[in-house]
């Protein structure tokens, strides 16, 4: 499968390196250095900007394959020969930044910098002994390499483990015995006890959007995800359903004239976690499992019909001659009067050069971005059933008349882009019914249930 | 603490000191650890004269301390292959270390001696792997399992008769998930790299209990099993059916190399059921669900699904369903996504959904994205190539971008009208008189051949074309290989349909091109066409000017279609079998791109369904997408391991030959050759022929 792995930072050195197979050598770490780092970094005119920009995820060399990823500052590449499996290396390479990002930083939305890498050597080398062995991923679970890689890290400051003090890392057959996992579900040991037993759901749906200037639209969809926070203690079995009109489509004989009613959710198609036991949830439509400790992503789904799109855009961009542009720009909420958005961002962007700018806008700030070339637009708190506006104008600089008509011509009008959150709102209507836990000590459980709705792209053409 | 200081390189004799300072110490454990985190920064800067520390460290293995011993480990493994003589004293620990109480040790010591291919190591691990195969601590087994295939690298032959393969086998009835998974990848690299000596054959019995394991075993545990279920031949329909029941479940994982490895199965069981749309039918929907669903993972992933939604489209059309609107294309996604998209959108257009098609595309052409751009048009062409139906609309949209005189996209215009009027000849003139507007912003050789070829074809119907015609000799003898070729052919034809302002041109380009230019082939060329309008018997006897000439080079050209569009039936049927994998992004037959991949077949069986896919897809289309069309010449033969000292220096770029592309390249070959040597006895090579030479070399 993968026969060596290497991390390099931005400039393209070696941070860490993990041979896995005797077919490839240490050496072959420049190969990728010069034939993608080198050619990547290489910033000349914008022309050739785009000739190198990174064109293909994987790179073939013979029959040597480089398989890569760029991750906050580091870029992860796994080398391999022959015709291996491409999506068993791609999935590991993304869940080992994940884990990489939980395990150094418990945090999973870290950027990787080159120091927490080289911080952290000597654990992030013994994290790629235990994820695969002979070049094939093994398991990955969080919850397992925390409590593997615990007694033979340091990082044990990080490690807040709810039982057993930590030992110091001998080898004492008694805590040998507690690292090795040998029961059948690999996620989860049997001995986690909590006093308070409490679990969270999150429901947490990206809206993506594609509107066109008289706000139709023309694509949308929303990548819902559900993640679970658990702190269960023993083996729970949990069940977990949503109401009875949430639908799943593509169980059903594709019997498209089965037009759900209006308010309900319909999931085009869902993934689960692999502690999620996948032949009951398609036999019976119930989702059971017995969940790892800790966070999770119980499952994600896809919506494309039904959707409720919580905001409408009305643009008018003019060109007013060859120097001034004129922005009026609409926006209309169309969620409950209740809830709120916050942290609108509306993203509107102009032409470079622009030397003049004058805004009004209804609520919130609107401000010019020279670098970005863009009206960042920002509302705080945005109520459900309102409208607010932005009217204004741009001007393009006198001084290089003569390159900004043709800048404003040749404009490329990229997209405007919407960012918010919205608490308590769930674009695709799917809603949470019910989550019994069962286990065999009968605690009660306290459950948090909370739905989120953020922007994906959200864009409007003009 | 931050090990971020231990970063950098230090000398072997710095560090044999530091190890002696710490033994004086009251208490060296927590500094010998210090000690070799360094040494192994430093292996990770490369720094390989650490080799000299061999003693030293394996004198530290004697301290009962896992970490400890571990980094030694590590350390054993990289340099005793350089130091093998020194190395051999650890042998002693290990054989210590084989019946420690501890499983976490003696799962260490078969790891370790059998990464180490030294002959003396190996000797060791084979003597006693076979008793940590049946260790009771799972652990242990799992290590031992894979020390398996790692001793298959060094000596196949002695894993087989000693029959630890079987012993591997057997472990698929372990009682412990996490051995049946590690026993999976074992089988699978040895049958991977079997190469005669080892198939794995799956029986009835054991694939069943395989996939009644998927719901047990772990995510990567069930992409194991998914891949090696193709090892199965079913004898009957009704058991194939019955796998593809048991695997849709899979279709709902998260991990994509899961439902990718469950679509492989699905489509290779579907071959030996008749009609498997027909017997479960949401079959297609939850395939084509499934996958568009894999485009909110990254998009690294998302290329790879996207490549396979390729490979399916054009193998089976019945088994997935998709909706174009799907694909189309973020004003974020990386090009290589946006690429891919356009070819599949270009792949599902049809009669239905062609309206949406274009108006999207159109949307494309316009973008400031030069690339995207021309993409956008060759489409275009494409479509009104592929749907009669919707010409009249595209070449409408094409005539109308080329009005604004942008110059790549007048150029990329002249290249697919030169196609889409062999398609339609004499159809759509006002779009190349549109382009002849614009004919001052053509200077690359792709458009310049085209525009030079559509003028010798419409010689007769456009007035002044003498003019431009001479604009574009003039440079003749500075032009590439390409050009030089069209404006002879060109000229020619010219000439022999206007005579009189033809034959100076003529006459010029045929002494540049006989006396004046160093490339026998076009020199050669010259003077066939010379020859052909200077020939005796060149005017018939009736006195008709040039008859028997116009009769050869004005001949009307093959009509062309998009049949191209499918790849050869056999080569698709392996590449299904490779779903998932790096061939599957390649579109290429797997043994083009990897010459030591292990050739996958359609196993033999009474319930084995012939598929009735036209088998005559045209010979131009299978070289295209089997042969990389750019294929510079790296020097890879350093990197390779010594045992394998040739390779197919190839390289191969996707991105360079892809489907669009492609399928201009077969055409803006073609004209070419039809006009200057169609009917001058030079024999077409098939595709057939061609194909096999690549192969070989």
């Amino acid at each position: 499968m993968i026969s060596a792995l290497f991390i390099y930072d931005m400039k393209g050195d070696v941070l860490v390196s993990k041979i896995y197979k005797d077919d490839v050598k240490r050496s072959m770490s420049d190969v990728f250095r010069v034939h993608v780092i080198a050619a990547n970094s290489q910033r000349g005119s914008n022309q050739e900007r785009i000739k190198n920009e990174v064109r293909s995820p994987v790179l073939t060399l013979g029959s040597t394959s480089f398989v890569y990823i760029k991750s906050g500052l580091i870029w992860i590449c796994a080398v391999t020969r022959s015709n291996q499996d491409c999506s068993i290396i791609m999935e590991f390479l993304f869940n080992l930044i994940s884990s990489m990002k939980v395990l150094l930083n418990d945090n999973p939305s870290t950027v990787i910098t080159s120091e927490l890498i080289t911080n952290n050597f000597a654990f992030v080398y013994e994290l790629l002994d235990e994820v695969a062995e002979f070049g094939y991923p093994t398991n990955m679970e969080i919850s397992y390499l925390k409590n593997y890689l615990l007694s033979t890290s340091v990082k044990d400051k990080i490690f807040k483990m709810p039982t057993n003090g930590i030992g110091s890392g001998g080898s004492s057959s008694k805590q040998a015995s507690k690292k090795l996992n040998t029961s059948n579900i690999t996620w989860r040991r049997s001995d986690i006890k909590y006093r308070r037993n409490e679990i969270f759901v999150n429901v947490e749906e990206k809206v993506n959007v594609l509107m066109s200037p008289q706000a139709e639209v023309l694509r949308a969809n929303v990548d819902g995800s559900i993640n679970l926070k658990t702190h269960l203690s023993g083996m729970p079995e949990c069940r977990f359903g949503f109401t009875e009109d949430n639908i799943f489509l593509n169980s059903m004989n594709h019997d498209r004239s089965l037009v759900p009613d209006a308010g309900s959710a319909t999931l085009e198609d869902c993934k689960f976690h692999q502690c999620v036991e996948l032949n009951k949830f398609d036999s019976e439509r119930v989702i059971q499992f017995i969940p790892p400790d800790g966070e999770f992503q119980l499952m994600s789904y896809n919506c494309i019909s039904n959707l409720s799109l919580p905001f409408k855009v009305f643009p008018q961009i003019q060109e007013m001659g060859r120097e001034r542009l004129q922005y009026k720009i609409r926006i209309r909420s169309l969620f409950p009067s209740k809830l709120s958005a916050s942290d609108v961002y509306v993203r509107i962007p102009t032409p470079s050069g622009v030397n003049k700018t004058l805004f009004t806008v209804s609520a919130g700030k609107a401000k010019y971005h020279s670098e970005e070339n863009c009206i960042v637009w920002k509302i705080s708190k945005f109520f459900g059933g309102k409208e607010h506006y932005l009217n204004g104008e741009a001007q393009v600089a006198d001084t290089v008349a003569d390159i900004h008509s043709k800048s404003l011509m040749h404009w490329s009008r990229p997209p405007i882009n919407m960012n918010f959150v919205i608490d308590m709102f769930s674009s695709s209507g799917l809603t949470v019914k019910f989550l019994k836990v069962s286990e065999p000590s009968n605690y009660r459980t306290i459950k948090w249930v909370k739905y989120s709705s953020i922007a994906g792209s959200y864009e409007i053409r003009y | 603490m931050s090990d971020g200081k231990l970063f950098v390189k230090s000398k072997s004799s710095e560090i044999r000191a530091e190890i002696e300072r710490a033994f004086k110490k009251s208490k060296p454990h927590a500094r010998v650890k210090i000690i070799l985190k360094k040494i192994l920064s430093n292996i990770m800067l490369n720094n390989n004269e650490m080799c000299n520390l061999m003693e030293d460290v394996i004198d530290l293995m004697r301290i009962d301390d896992l970490d400890i011993r571990k980094m030694c480990c590590h350390y054993l493994i990289v340099f005793a292959r350089v130091k093998p003589k020194e190395a051999f004293r650890a042998l002693q620990f290990f054989n210590r270390f084989r019946d420690d109480r501890n499983p976490i040790l003696r799962a260490l010591s078969i790891k370790t001696v059998s990464s180490i291919g030294v002959p003396e190591f190996i000797d060791f691990s084979f003597t006693i792997v076979g008793k940590l195969l049946h260790d009771s601590d799972a652990y242990v087994r799992k290590a031992a399992v894979f020390s398996v295939s790692r001793l298959y690298q060094h000596d196949p032959k002695r894993v087989i008769n000693e029959k630890l393969a079987a012993s591997v086998g057997d472990m698929l009835r372990d009682s412990n998930d996490s051995i049946i998974s590690a026993a999976l990848a074992c089988l699978s690299y040895l049958h991977e790299h079997g190469e005669g000596k080892f198939t794995l054959v799956l029986d009835r019995a054991t694939a069943f209990k395989l996939a009644s394991d998927l719901s047990k075993v772990n995510e990567w545990g069930q992409a194991y099993i998914l891949n090696l279920l193709i090892c199965f031949t079913p004898q009957t329909g009704e058991d194939a059916l019955s796998f593809i029941e048991t695997i849709i479940p899979c279709l709902q994982h998260q991990n994509s190399s899961v439902i990718l490895n469950s679509i492989k199965a699905i489509i290779y069981f579907g071959n030996y059921v008749k009609n498997p749309e027909l017997v479960i039918p949401t079959l297609s929907k939850r395939l084509g669900s499934s996958l568009v669903s894999l485009l909110s993972k990254p998009p690294e992933i998302q290329f790879l699904v996207l490549r396979n939604v390729i490979l399916l489209i054009l193998s089976r059309k019945e088994l997935v369903s998709f909706d174009v609107k799907t694909f189309f294309c973020n004003y974020n996604d990386p090009i290589y996504i946006k690429d891919t998209k356009l070819e599949i959108i270009y792949l599902l257009a049809n009669e239905n959904n062609v309206n949406v098609v274009l108006r999207e595309l159109e949307e494309y052409a316009t973008e400031i994205d030069i690339a995207m751009a021309r993409k956008a048009i060759r489409a275009f062409g494409n479509l009104a190539i592929k749907i009669e139906s919707v010409s009249d609309q595209c070449i409408e949209i094409i005539c109308d971008l080329v009005s604004n005189g942008i110059s790549y996209i007048v150029r990329e215009a002249t290249i697919v009208m030169k196609n889409v009027i062999r398609k339609y000849p004499r159809r759509y003139d006002y779009v190349v008189k549109e382009i002849l507007k614009h004919h001052k912003c053509i200077d690359e050789p792709d458009a310049k051949a085209a525009l030079i070829w559509l003028l010798g074809y419409y010689a007769q119907r456009i007035d002044n074309i003498d003019k431009i015609f001479d604009e574009f000799v003039s440079n003749f003898k500075e032009e590439p290989l390409e050009v030089q070729y069209v404006i002879l052919s060109s000229a020619t034809k010219f000439y022999l349909q206007v005579p009189d302002k033809g034959e100076p041109l003529v006459l010029k380009v045929l002494k540049w091109a006989t006396e004046e230019v160093d490339n026998p082939d076009v020199r050669d060329r010259g003077f066939m066409y010379w020859r052909l309008i200077s020939h005796v018997e060149a005017n018939t006897a009736n006195g008709e000017f040039q008859s028997s000439t116009k009769k050869i080079i004005l001949d009307s050209n093959p009509i062309i279609s998009t049949e191209n569009d499918s790849i050869d039936p056999a080569i698709l049927e392996e590449l299904d079998l490779n779903i998932g994998t790096l061939a599957s992004i390649y579109l290429k037959p797997v043994q083009t791109v990897f010459r030591f991949a292990r050739k996958k077949s359609l196993g033999e069986s009474p319930a084995l369904q012939s598929h009735s896919l036209p088998s005559t897809a045209t010979t131009a289309s299978t070289d295209n997408f089997s042969m990389p069309k750019s294929s510079s010449t790296y020097p890879v033969s350093d990197y390779e391991s010594p045992k394998i000292p040739d390779d197919n220096h190839k390289f191969h770029d996707h991105n360079r030959d892809s489907l669009i592309n492609d399928m201009d390249s077969a055409f803006e070959k073609e004209p070419a050759k039809m006009a200057s040597t169609k009917d001058k006895l030079v024999k077409k090579i098939s595709s057939a022929a061609l194909l096999g030479r690549k192969n070989k070399h």
